[in-house]
């Protein structure tokens, strides 16, 4: 999420039939060349379960919209704080119901509401814009966030309705849900990418807020199922980085046929660089 | 196709590009008086062609006396005489511009010779088709032939005299191989690739020594393949061989180009076009296509300029070659769609086979080599002025209060054909100085015993159009902020814009500032901004569509900004879209600066909805990726399907660009680390240091959207 003033709302497309389903999303972005097979676009859904302490997302974890404020671009003119009294105070988060009354006001463009509803059809409709670039690549649309499983409704549908236009569809997930909605919604995606960070339960809830056991067992649910899937593991210094940890990751899926190995990502520099624009600190407590 | 490419140059070629880029071969350059070298010029009335010649002649007498070999080297000519005599003096040039238009430097320039034809049969026979033709103009008593055959005559005399020169000193100097190829070319036509290669070499620098600047080079692949093939059934070369000789030709152009500067240095038009198709439509890539891909990968650096010629029939493996050079960050290949370019130049009235053959000039200008005598970047429009001027009309007002949208677009439209009328105005009264060397390399131009400065097949004006997405931005700002919500009035909007957005003059300014840069921008596959963006085109098109120039061509607009993207932007106060005072416009056909954009993806569809054909001049849609999208193995892969993506939605050029603002602003700051770090100005690669600080901030700010983010 680039720092640019965005559209607080999506496009306004006529809806061609009503959905009962709602999804919050904060972030549609085009040609994420990291996120599968071919071109593909991705959809952020805001909302997790986790709270990894060096989570680089940090406005994807709310599952709420929330305002964000480029206090760096701020110059100072006042025109927010004549609309609310919230603006820029120094505990907004607490104030701040994130109307986006402030966003449109900010000629500076300081001001970004993140994550806004959608509807299913609505977001098909965006997506199948770009069909033949997804067919003459391979490529298609990857469920990332936040946490797709945190809005399995929504994601279910999506899937459903995208794979009904043709569309490969893959899901990102920390696999940090029920068994029933793990199930369900990996049976609706064509590969799953799988984070898996810490196994030992006891440092998983030190790091990532959770205990790994629910992780680890939708993990084996996936390794059954014979969906195609890629285990990723974000290397963290002095977390889970030792030879041992990655060993012990790759034993995971060893002689699982539908694995398609392990990825280990290098630790992102710029890790805590949007913290600021949530009025939050940055503190990882890495050893 | 065998990917044999070595990570690096040989041993020799290496020392040799060490020895160019280190600009060692500036110690041999001298400066030359040439009010003392040239005391009694030629009649500029009487003699157009003398005049040009005596320079040529002059320049090359004192190339003769001081041949210099670079070490290792096996393409010989190196520039020695630092400055060239001017044409004119200043009151000679203040005269003709008294009573005639003459663009830039006022001589034939921004064409692409036909080489090919020279090199065949070479010189000699070139001379003796110049001495028939004289005999028959001094028969005839045609005054305009004689100055012009007998000016080429001269020309080709000066080149063959400075090339013994040079074959003598090799000999001397016991550079056998040279001293060999010397005694076949430029005498005699080319039997080999290096042979051909030598023979371009002195064309090309006696062209740049006859005033003639943004000298194109052509369709190179399709230029020397005869030779390389004839070498490869001889024997003479392998696949590994020709390469390094593609790679020792193109470091060949970087030798004096630092003395051919344009605008900014780096602007110097030395841009060859690759792939594409045959007189028949058939593919014409071979073996030189790749091998010259593979070549300036070796290279890095920024001359030849590497354009490729791309259709729906074009090969994946050689898109993805040609994106490794984009890997690297040299800024090039630019891209031309073939299935758009042809049948829009088809649409201006080239022959299909002509169309076929295009290529580029110096930049992205479209032309076909030997017979254009076009002048592809005669003027440009500005888009966003237009619609500041219609803005500030009195019809404007009328619309608003009637709330008629389409109104204000017809006074638009109105706008754009004033403008054109007062640009053709301007160029009725247009005169250009001769270059009897270009014409030679003209097709025809002997037959016809006039200078290409009098004529040829193709005599058309290139238009270009400054600001694109900045216009169609505002124009739908206005839509949605004056008409359809009716924040603001035009009257009150004009004095706002001038006021810069003054929020402490005016109240709703800051709400307007902040409602406007919101708003849906060109570039997101947006259908609103993009309608407009299709009229506007249109309109554009439309504006110059049946005019003919004074010299009986046509008009040909394009999309394209060159310069003027600086220029333009200076000439206004904020605009419409929200872009403040002194804020520059994107370079040629990109999203405006700073907006948000979700993607290239995005950029691609929404450029690419207008109708290309009609604005087929030459101007890249630009796109600029972060360098991390390579920092996968399949990044490359997925780089390439966007430029088939491009190619399939009907986009007619693009420049993708492999950029890092961390690195541009510590470039900024520490210049001395940064000396080879290559960027893309405006339809040209150049060094980033070596560019004026304008034109640097603009390209950072480019880098600001950077995909993906």
């Amino acid at each position: 999420m680039s720092d640019f003033p965005r559209e607080t709302a999506a496009p306004a497309v006529s809806e061609r039939r009503p959905s009962p389903v709602r999804g919050l999303i904060f972030e549609v972005r085009e040609f994420a060349v990291h996120d599968g097979p071919g071109v593909r676009t991705s959809v952020f859904f805001k909302g997790c379960p986790l709270r990894c302490r060096w989570c680089h997302n940090p406005e994807s974890q709310a599952p709420t919209p929330e305002l964000l404020l480029n206090r760096s671009r701020c110059s100072g003119c006042s025109v927010c704080e004549k609309i609310c009294d919230a603006a820029l105070s120094p505990d907004r988060r607490s104030k701040c119901v994130a109307c986006g009354r402030c966003v449109d006001r900010c000629p500076q463009g300081a001001r970004n509401l993140c994550g806004w509803e959608t509807d299913v059809p609505t977001l098909v409709e965006r997506l199948l814009r770009q069909r033949d670039l997804f067919e003459l690549s391979g490529g298609g649309v990857t469920l990332t966030g936040g946490e797709p499983l945190f809005q399995p409704e929504f994601a279910v549908e999506l899937a459903r309705a995208l794979r009904r236009e043709q569309i490969h569809v893959a899901l990102e997930t920390c696999g940090f849900a029920s068994s029933n909605v793990f199930d369900a919604l990996t049976a609706e995606v064509d590969l799953v990418y799988f984070d898996v960070k810490i196994l030992d339960p006891a440092r998983s809830r030190r790091w990532l807020g959770v205990d790994s056991a629910p992780i680890l067992a939708n993990l084996r649910r996936l390794c059954a199922s014979g969906r195609p899937f890629v285990v990723r593991t974000p290397l963290i210094p002095g977390v889970n980085d030792s030879a041992e940890e990655r060993a012990a990751v790759e034993r995971l899926v060893d002689g699982v046929p539908s694995a398609f190995g392990v990825e280990f990502l290098p630790y992102n520099v710029a890790a805590g660089a949007k913290y600021a624009l949530l009025d939050r600190d940055f503190d990882p407590d890495l050893p | 196709m065998t990917a044999s490419t070595p990570a690096s140059l040989s041993e020799r070629l290496t020392a040799l590009r060490d020895f160019i880029v280190a600009k060692k071969q500036a110690a041999f350059r001298r400066d030359v008086d040439w009010d003392v070298a040239l005391p009694n010029r030629a009649d500029l009335t009487t003699a157009r062609c003398a005049r040009a010649a005596e320079g040529l002649v002059a320049v090359l007498a004192e190339e003769s006396k001081t041949p210099v070999f670079l070490p290792g080297e096996r393409i010989a000519l190196t520039r020695t005489v630092r400055n060239l005599p001017s044409r004119c003096s200043e009151a000679e040039t203040a005269e003709l511009r008294k009573s005639a238009y003459l663009h830039e430097a006022g001589v034939v320039f921004n064409v692409s010779p036909n080489y090919a034809a020279t090199i065949r049969v070479g010189l000699d026979a070139r001379r003796a088709e110049i001495v028939e033709r004289l005999e028959r103009a001094q028969a005839e008593s045609d005054a305009e032939g004689i100055d012009f055959l007998t000016a080429a005559r001269d020309s080709v005399d000066a080149i063959l005299r400075l090339a013994e020169s040079y074959r003598a000193a090799a000999e001397k100097a016991g550079l056998t191989e040279i001293a060999a190829t010397l005694a076949q070319v430029p005498r005699r036509g080319a039997r080999t690739l290096l042979e051909a290669f030598q023979f371009f070499r002195i064309l090309h620098y006696s062209l740049w020594c006859e005033g003639a600047y943004h000298n194109g080079v052509g369709r190179f692949d399709q230029i020397f393949a005869p030779y390389l093939a004839a070498d490869l059934a001889a024997g003479r070369l392998d696949r590994d061989g020709a390469r390094e000789l593609v790679a020792e030709f193109f470091l060949s152009f970087n030798r004096d180009s630092d003395l051919y500067i344009g605008v900014q240095q780096g602007d110097n038009g030395q841009s060859l076009m690759l792939g594409g198709c045959d007189s028949t439509g058939a593919d014409a890539s071979n073996l030189l296509t790749e091998l010259a891909l593979e070549a300036c990968g070796q290279n890095r650096l920024i001359d030849p300029k590497i354009n490729l010629r791309v259709s729906s029939a074009t090969s994946f493996d050689l898109l993805k070659k040609a994106t490794e050079l984009t890997r690297l960050g040299l800024g090039f290949p630019q891209y031309a769609n073939d299935d758009v370019v042809i049948p829009g130049l088809v649409k201006l009235g080239y022959d299909l086979a002509d169309a076929r053959n295009y290529t580029v000039a110096a930049c992205w200008e479209f032309v076909i080599p030997g017979v254009g005598s076009d002048v592809p970047n005669v003027a440009a429009v500005s888009f966003p002025a237009a619609v500041d001027a219609v803005l500030r009309s009195a019809e404007a007002t009328q619309a608003a209060e009637t709330n008629d949208f389409d109104a204000f677009l017809a006074l638009f439209r109105a706008e754009l054909f004033r403008r054109a009328d007062e640009i053709a105005k301007s160029l009725e009264r247009f005169d250009v100085l001769p270059c009897p060397l270009v014409s030679l390399l003209c097709d025809g131009r002997v037959e016809a015993a006039r200078d290409a400065a009098s004529g040829g097949k193709y005599v058309n004006f290139g238009i270009h159009g400054t600001g694109v997405a900045p216009a169609v931005d505002s124009l739908f700002a206005i839509k949605r902020l004056v008409f359809d919500e009716k924040l603001v009035a035009p009257a009150r909007f004009v004095e706002i814009l001038d006021a810069d957005f003054a929020a402490e003059r005016f109240p709703e300014a800051a709400e307007l500032l902040a409602r406007t840069r919101r708003l849906p921008k060109m570039g997101n596959d947006e259908p609103e901004p993009d309608a407009l963006a299709v009229r506007v085109l249109a309109d554009f098109a439309d504006s110059w569509e049946g005019r003919r120039n004074s010299r009986g061509g046509v008009f040909r607009p394009g999309t394209g900004s060159a310069m003027y993207y600086l220029w333009h932007a200076n000439e206004l106060p904020a605009s419409p879209d929200g872009r403040r005072r002194g804020e520059p416009f994107p370079a040629n056909y990109a999203p405006s600066l700073g907006v948000p954009i979700r993607g290239p993806v995005g950029v691609v569809a929404s450029f690419a909805k207008p109708d290309l054909t009609r604005v087929v001049n030459g101007g890249p849609l630009t796109l600029e990726l972060h360098d991390s999208v390579f920092s996968f193995d399949d990044g490359l892969e997925k780089v390439a399907r966007l430029v088939q993506f491009f190619v399939k939605r009907g986009g007619a050029q693009m420049q993708l660009n492999a950029v890092n603002r961390d690195r541009l602003l510590d470039a900024q700051k520490n210049p001395e680390k940064y000396r080879n770090l290559i960027v893309r100005v405006w339809g040209w690669s150049g060094y980033f240091v070596e560019l004026d600080r304008p034109y640097q901030d603009q390209i950072i700010r480019r880098a600001e959207t950077t995909f993906p983010t």
